[in-house]
């Protein structure tokens, strides 16, 4: 049979942001697949290197729009640790429900976007309307639905008073409602369902391309930065891990939609019970140590590694591993032997951020140096 | 003046409005559909590079086909049946014509899989509107005893019709729309409402299943299940279709058999 070679992007209408997928077919079945990355640079890392703090904070922040507060959160705490900061104990239970909050619209909207690329509209819609609510509570936590910049290093710059808090009580119930009405429409359709029982990922194969996050946590793995390396107010709180044992794409969704429950219960602990006194350590924060630290944040798609170096008063290295760029890995493996219907379903599994992954380094294996360059 | 050739903006207001409904959406105005069309009218058509001249030629000759179908099934000519099928054979024949003629790897693929679909659709299609026809009558003047073809055909239709979940050729998150991909402009906009004049002339054709008084009036609510089980469902993959496809023909063929059997 010949060989059709379809391009998967980098303008798909399955595909929310640019990046490539070659696959080759053999009629509908899938021979071979790779993907490219790089049409997202930014140069973040570069300039980051160039401002001072508080402006390479917001501009972390831009990294991703639904990771956004992963990014800040991880950021602000390695240069915390660099300058030894210990943060009061109100703004780690405020990073805490922005951190959760993300993970909420987050999850909802890959969980709209998987009914999309099964051409389940209907799932989509209600996902999404689902999530308006987790935007809503962040507007009124934040003042913005995306790119909630409400973090500075040594805390936060907005308070939660108990008027917002009830405000963002009562969205909250609106969410859970809808929330249980489209996980319903989801487990009561057996053809999403049926769709979604490829891509089987086993926990040996997981550990060998060395996934994170819920595609690691759909494979039996358990690991969760937040019970690993406890950081924010994530040791007072009483929150579960799923884990799943199935390592198909649907076990992947059971583990997000069981997250997503977990962060609902953790939201209402969270806003009962935060903790009185001030919700930062200083002011603008302009003159730092110098150092290097390592920041590992559980964000909505798994672990976001930050590695940043302190020059005097400014950054000087600042270097980012989002968890899709670990788990990007995994999906020629996954995509073997399936069709060509499942190819979104395949990339949609592992909840992609492309505008996060794109980095660029450049080894010279003579010198033995590492360079960040411009494109 | 065959005004019957604005129902196809009618059953597509209703396809979006359902749809919205069910996605807890408002939908579109009554209009929408009407604008939409002359929208695509007034926009830039942009050809593919390796385009033949069957690729402009054949939006016009899907639109036609599919007019003449909306006239032949609304006024209920004589030989209805018999003509709209070769009305939906022609029609699928130019979608074959169109994605080969575009030449890019997304028709190539939904051509492919427009050819599985057909094949797999064959018997059960047809038969199950020529078998009403050979006992009650090459026209769309049946008793509601007709009526008990109606499942088969129904589901028939659905995957003629290209609705979710047999949306398969032209899937738009898989295949980037298919064997419609690189359609634009005035060209999309005819055989979008080529697409829409089809399922006015299914609708009418399998509401006459259940007598032939208030034909619109039945084949609205007709389509108006069709739209609720595609918002419903999501789309099968290609092997399922063919699967479930091949066990409605053998019902289909069944049931043809045994109806003609009891038919003296």
């Amino acid at each position: 049979m010949p060989r059709v070679e379809v391009p998967f992007g980098p303008y798909h209408p399955a595909l929310g942001e640019p990046e490539y997928f070659k696959v080759v077919l053999e009629g509908e079945k899938i021979v071979s697949v790779d993907f490219e990355l790089g049409y997202n640079y930014r140069e973040i890392e570069k300039k980051a290197a160039m401002f001072t703090w508080p402006k390479a904070l917001v501009l972390l922040g831009r990294i991703c729009g639904i990771c956004s507060s992963a990014h800040t959160q991880a950021f602000a705490y390695s240069v915390e640790k660099i300058n030894g900061i210990e943060i009061p104990n109100r703004a780690k239970y405020i990073r805490t429900i922005g951190a959760e909050l993300e993970r909420l619209h987050s999850h909802l909207l890959w969980f709209g976007l998987q009914g999309d690329q099964a051409g389940f509209d209907t799932l989509f819609m209600h996902a999404w309307g689902a999530r308006e609510h987790a935007l809503n509570m962040l507007e009124i936590m934040a003042g913005k639905r995306i790119h909630y910049n409400y973090m500075i290093i040594g805390g936060v710059h907005r308070d939660i008073p108990p008027t917002i808090a009830n405000q963002m009580k009562k969205e909250l119930i609106e969410l859970t409602k809808k929330y249980e009405t489209t996980k319903e429409i989801f487990l009561s359709n057996e053809v999403m369902i049926d769709r979604l029982k490829i891509a089987k990922l086993t926990t040996e194969k997981a550990r060998e391309f060395g996934v994170v996050g819920p595609v690691a946590r759909g494979s039996g793995i358990k690991m969760d930065a937040r019970k690993d390396f406890p950081y924010s107010a994530y040791e007072e709180l009483d929150f579960k891990i799923p884990i799943q044992k199935g390592g198909d794409a649907y076990a992947r969704s059971l583990v997000r939609l069981d997250e997503m429950n977990e962060s609902i219960l953790m939201l209402n602990q969270l806003l009962s019970n935060l903790p009185k006194g001030k919700i930062s350590k200083q002011g603008l924060f302009l003159k730092s140590k110098e150092g290097e630290k390592t920041t590992v944040i559980e964000a909505p798609r798994g672990e976001n590694f930050h590695f940043v170096i302190a020059g005097k008063n400014t950054p000087k290295f600042v270097r980012v591993r989002p968890p899709t760029f670990a788990n990007l890995s995994a999906i020629p493996h996954m995509m073997k032997g399936l069709s060509l219907s499942d190819v979104p379903l395949v990339i949609s599994s592992i909840d992609p951020c492309f505008a996060c992954t794109d980095r660029v380094i450049v080894m010279d294996l003579n010198s033995k140096t590492i360079k960040e360059v411009e494109m | 003046m065959a005004y019957e050739l604005l129902f196809p903006f009618v059953f597509e207001w209703i396809h979006r409005k359902i749809h919205a409904r069910v996605q807890m959406r408002v939908g579109p105005p009554f209009f929408q559909p009407l604008y939409d069309f002359i929208k695509l009218l007034r926009k830039k058509v942009i050809l593919p590079e390796q385009k033949s001249f069957l690729f402009c030629l054949m939006p016009f000759l899907l639109f036609l086909v599919n007019c003449v179908a909306v006239i032949v099934a609304y006024r209920q000519i004589q030989y209805a049946v018999l003509i709209l099928l070769v009305l939906f054979s022609l029609d699928v024949l130019f979608k074959v014509f169109l994605a080969n003629s575009a030449k890019s790897p997304f028709t190539i693929q939904g051509l492919a899989r427009l050819g599985s679909m057909k094949m797999a659709l064959d018997p059960a299609f047809p038969l199950s509107f020529l078998a009403p026809a050979f006992i009650f009558g090459w026209n769309m003047t049946w008793p509601i005893m007709a009526a008990i073809f109606f499942p088969i055909a129904f589901i028939a239709s659905l995957a003629e019709l290209e609705l979710s979940p047999f949306n398969i050729p032209n899937a738009r998150t898989e295949i980037a729309g298919g064997w419609k991909a690189e359609l634009s402009g005035v060209l999309l906009g005819l055989v979008n409402f080529a697409e829409d004049a089809k399922i006015v002339a299914m609708s009418l054709l399998l509401a006459s299943f259940f007598g032939s008084q208030f034909l619109i009036l039945k084949a609205i609510l007709v389509f108006s299940l069709m739209s609720l089980i595609s918002a419903a469902l999501p789309r099968f993959t290609v092997e399922k279709a063919v699967k479930y496809l091949t066990i409605l023909n053998i019902v289909a063929m069944a049931e043809v058999i045994l109806s003609l059997s009891l038919v003296p």
